[in-house]
């Protein structure tokens, strides 16, 4: 699966972005480092995928 | 997708070196932070100029630190961040009509929306991801892949 990160930037300069393709944390900080020093951050989270890979990892490791 | 983000422009003041002048920023744009520029390229994509240098010091003040100047008019306008969002000089403009500061409005949206745009651009590159513009409606989307 490709990575890829898409940006919607509206009218008023606020930024809503979402990734897909990145394993754990890596999509959080790649997003993250491409926004730094633009402004604070008003909202973030994952989406059910993200703890759904989280436990399928798991339960590979048992 | 597996993570989302939402990220407002607070403040310009990032975006903008305020004591080289623009015409000095867009000769020396690879030699200074590319984050510097990205106001100045709004404003070009815009059709207008910042003005940050000495040309503006009748307008500039700490209380409205940048100026802007529309394409094809005679005056400029001043601008201020307050409560996260730039907000223009409007006193100046009182004899000009609603329609005229809706426009100036519009335009300063705009703006925002393209300082925010040359800010992630440049910040992609520089992390090494191929990057995508398009316009849906009136929101620009740009797609990042590395």
């Amino acid at each position: 699966m490709s990575k890829e990160i898409i940006f919607e930037i509206g009218e008023d300069g606020e930024v809503e972005a979402k990734a897909s393709g990145y394993t754990g944390d890596l999509c959080e900080k790649t997003i993250k480092a491409i926004l730094k020093g633009m402004g604070k951050s008003t909202a973030s989270g994952h989406t059910p995928e993200y703890y759904q890979r989280i436990a399928v990892k798991r339960t590979v490791r048992q | 997708m597996s993570h989302w983000e939402k990220v407002a422009v607070k403040d310009l003041t990032p975006f903008i070196a305020t004591s080289v002048p623009v015409t000095l920023l867009k000769s020396m744009a690879s030699k200074v932070n590319p984050t510097d520029c990205a106001l100045g390229d709004a404003a070009k994509a815009l059709g207008c100029e910042l003005l940050v240098n000495a040309e503006a010091r009748s307008y500039r003040s700490e209380t409205f630190p940048y100026v802007i100047r529309l394409p094809g008019e005679s005056y400029d306008v001043g601008l201020k961040v307050e409560d996260g969002k730039l907000t223009p000089y409007w006193d100046t403009y009182s004899h000009l009509g609603k329609n005229v500061i809706a426009v100036l409005g519009d335009g300063l949206k705009k703006l925002m929306q393209e300082a925010a745009a040359a800010h992630i651009v440049r910040q992609a590159k520089a992390n090494g991801q191929t990057i995508e513009r398009r316009m849906v409606g009136k929101k620009i989307v740009l797609v990042s892949r590395g």
